[in-house]
């Protein structure tokens, strides 16, 4: 696993570097730079599964940079003495929010987090950061019907019919969204809030009935969770 | 706002003028000024003061400049020029005389005013103003007062002798005299009034420019109306009229000289000292060669109101005070200029009255604008000194150093040490710079420059200041280069910082210091707009009101803020 961390203040990146290198051992490698430009060519030139971010560097707009981070295929997580946006950041879709000066013990915790993404599910995430042309633009959760794996990448589509497509794989959002989305299907996740009914065919088919009068497959394996989030064990 | 406060000024004297005016002018019809004669009194050395003049006694016309030399027993004629009425029951006469009289009606004696005398000791003095209800009259005939009289206890020799004999209703005599003066009353109580109001908002604070003379105009707009009143609501034995004529002319000085003096502090307008001894010794001169009191009392106040008014021409700013006080005093001059004697017997009081509270009252109105100024300048002090406290510990500046005194703590105890050290002076300097209103400019560099030193230890690289200037005199409100140098570290970075070293220069330009820090310029667009920026303008402000300017950009490769402040001396 290759993570790269982004701090502009020499010490607090040699200690970044210092430590994340005894914490994970093997299981990871290291890069660090210091200002935003060399994390774009970093994040260009080489495939990097997390990102370690600061949120001010050198008098940059962190959310703007957050926001850029989160859109990306790796996961995020911030190490900033902005203690007071912790909540706005986990809303944008970051896994793990390490309030500086940090421990060796909650570097570990934040580390672990990232190393095993598929176990940990913070599930605070209230916006998604999508890649556009003109930048990044951010999606309300909420306004998300269903997800769907589309490859290395997922297949977002809104209330009102758009879609969008988003880099992390349908089992990297996982760990973000929160506990609304749930999945129905091997290639699906479902926004509960979206459901208006479960019906069930010929042949133990199953189907949901959403919100916009579509329709979404539901997997055997998945219709017991299923009817237990919506309530009708 | 000047203007309608000049017309309020106005009203309010022309209202109060005009009562008194209303309630002072007799029914004349019903009054009727008998025609004076005087002459010698022929006295036996030893018995009794005769009852009738001689036959061959030395009557003369009244003449009231000779009658006021006359000290000796004299006699007083006065007859009435029309027949009396049929109906003239409930007549009464009011007779003004200096000296002790015996009063002889038609012939009938009536009640005397003290004890005519040969000489001073025999003499007991009679009331200035008397009134006798009178007798009926017979149908159609004239009537004749016969006054005895002495005057041995004159001692202040007057220009005029002021005596006359007047017969009208004993009503008009005995109540409608003390009308004018409930006008009178009104006016000095709202004087009193505000003086009240003035010497509470006044209390316990440092006196602004005049007050002390206009609590003394006060005292003399007080006492004025209360001398003037002795005579009609009182009355008084007639040796005291010399020495009333003495107070009325004091304090008619007392306010000529106060006022002028109080406008020129007021106004801040210099009077170079040569003319204030010409002026006063012009009062003097007036008040102590010109004939009569009451001509006296007229030249004075009516110099004082002129060159108060002069003086007024001169104050260029205070537009809402200046119409108003120019207004009052020049419709004081017209009046005292045309009709002299009338302005002096009561609406001259009423206009010191008007004046003097629209004085108070200004005066009053500063002070409490004064007191919410620097109530909003300890408030705005306070805040400034909380955020010059919060700006030095911010959170996200004081958490990143923190981890990385933890990196050094570690890896270079030594350098953790220092940084721990550095780190208590800048907050011992802050603490101590938020207590003050302005530091030393040294006591700012120390703070910049110890601020430099955290962050050059956390960075590891060395952040210079270079320091250029020609006087170091300068005190400047705390904080603000400090703030400069956060900002600059902020959004162009410690590493950009270190490459281009911040550079100071302190000049004074004539009246003008100027303060340029230049630093490196960063990328990040929105400086110049923030917190930092916002502090450094409160605290120009609040320290130098309406003499400070703050400008900051981009000047080639630099991040330029330059401050100018204008000097005090």
């Amino acid at each position: 696993m290759r993570i790269l961390i982004v701090e502009d203040e020499p010490l607090v990146r040699q200690r970044l570097l210092r430590l994340s290198a005894e914490l994970a051992g093997t299981r990871a490698r290291f890069d660090a730079v210091a200002d935003l430009e060399s994390a774009g060519d970093r994040l260009q030139r080489s495939v990097y599964d997390g990102l370690l971010l600061d949120l001010n560097l050198e008098g940059e707009d962190g959310f703007e940079l957050l926001r850029r981070a989160v859109a990306g295929r790796y996961h995020c997580v911030v190490v900033s003495a902005h203690r007071e946006r912790a909540l706005q950041a986990f809303e944008h879709g970051v896994l793990d929010f390490v309030p500086k000066p940090f421990s060796r013990e909650r570097l570990g915790e934040a580390l672990e987090r990232l190393l095993d993404v598929g176990r940990y599910r913070s599930g605070r995430a209230r916006y998604l950061g999508i890649w556009r042309a003109q930048g990044t633009a951010l999606v309300e959760l909420a306004d998300v019907v269903w997800i769907r794996a589309d490859g290395d990448y997922s297949e977002l589509r809104m209330r009102d019919g758009r879609s969008e497509l988003h880099d992390k794989s349908l089992a990297g959002l996982t760990s973000l969204l929160p506990p609304d989305f749930v999945r129905c299907h091997r290639s699906y996740l479902v926004n509960l809030r979206h459901i208006r009914t479960l019906h069930a065919g010929s042949g133990s088919r199953y189907w949901l009935v959403l919100g916009d009068g579509g329709e979404l497959p539901v997997g055997r394996a998945y219709v017991e969770g299923l009817r237990r989030e919506l309530g009708l064990e | 706002m000047q203007i309608p406060r000049t017309f309020a000024v106005l009203a309010v004297l022309l209202a109060a003028v005009a009562a008194w005016l209303a309630a002072a002018t007799p029914d004349m019809t019903k009054v009727q000024v008998m025609t004076g004669e005087m002459a010698p009194a022929t006295m036996p050395a030893s018995g009794r003061l005769p009852q009738r003049p001689p036959a061959g006694a030395d009557w003369r016309p009244l003449d009231q400049r000779v009658l006021a030399g006359w000290r000796d027993p004299y006699w007083l004629r006065w007859r009435s020029t029309a027949p009396a009425a049929a109906d003239d029951a409930g007549r009464a006469l009011r007779l003004s005389l200096r000296g002790a009289s015996r009063l002889y009606w038609n012939g009938q004696p009536l009640a005397g005013n003290g004890l005519v005398g040969r000489t001073a000791a025999q003499e007991q003095p009679g009331r200035i103003d008397i009134v006798r209800v009178l007798p009926p009259s017979a149908a159609g005939g004239t009537d004749e007062l016969l006054v005895l009289a002495s005057s041995l206890h004159q001692n202040l020799p007057l220009h005029s002798a002021d005596a006359f004999a007047i017969v009208a209703p004993a009503e008009l005599l005995y109540r409608d005299v003390m009308r004018p003066w409930l006008i009178a009353a009104f006016a000095t109580g709202a004087l009193a009034t505000a003086c009240l109001y003035f010497l509470a908002v006044q209390r316990g604070r440092p006196r602004k420019p005049g007050a002390r003379s206009l609590l003394a105009l006060c005292a003399v707009g007080l006492a004025l109306p209360m001398i003037e009143a002795w005579r009609p609501l009182l009355g008084y034995a007639y040796p005291w009229h010399g020495q009333r004529l003495l107070m009325l002319l004091a304090l008619h000085t007392a306010a000529a000289a106060l006022l002028p003096a109080y406008l020129a502090r007021r106004f801040g307008v210099a009077v170079p000292a040569g003319v204030r001894i010409v002026y006063l010794s012009a009062l003097v001169a007036l008040a102590a060669f010109l004939p009569g009191f009451d001509t006296r009392s007229a030249a004075v106040l009516l110099l004082s109101l002129l060159a108060s008014a002069g003086l007024l021409l001169r104050v260029r700013d205070a537009q809402e005070e200046r119409g108003p006080i120019l207004a009052l005093l020049l419709a004081g001059s017209a009046a005292l200029a045309f009709a002299p004697g009338a302005f002096l017997d009561g609406p001259y009081f009423l206009l010191l009255a008007v004046l003097m509270g629209f004085l108070l009252l200004r005066h009053a109105a500063h002070l409490r604008a004064l007191d919410r100024h620097n109530a909003s300048l300890r408030e705005e002090r306070a805040q400034l000194s909380l955020q010059l406290l919060q700006r030095g510990i911010h959170p996200h500046w004081l958490m990143n150093t923190l981890t990385c005194l933890q990196e050094l703590i570690e890896q270079a105890p030594p350098r953790a040490s220092r940084l721990v050290e550095s780190l208590a002076e800048q907050f011992d300097r802050l603490r101590d710079s938020s207590t003050r209103q302005s530091v030393p400019l040294e006591d700012e560099l120390a703070l910049c420059r110890s601020h430099l030193d955290i962050v050059g230890l956390a960075s590891d690289q060395r952040i210079a200041l270079e320091v250029d200037a020609d006087d170091t005199r300068l005190s400047l409100p705390p904080g603000i280069l400090h703030a400069q140098i956060e900002n600059a570290l902020t959004h162009a970075g410690a590493g950009a910082c270190a490459q281009r070293p911040f550079r100071l220069r302190v000049h004074r330009l004539r009246d003008r210091w100027i303060v340029e820090l230049r630093s490196a310029c960063g990328s990040a667009p929105h400086r110049g707009r923030g917190t930092g920026t916002r502090y450094i303008e409160a605290s120009l402000a609040s320290a130098y009101p309406n003499g400070w300017r703050f400008d900051q950009g981009i000047d080639g490769a630099d991040w330029c803020g330059r401050i100018e402040l204008t000097c005090a001396s």
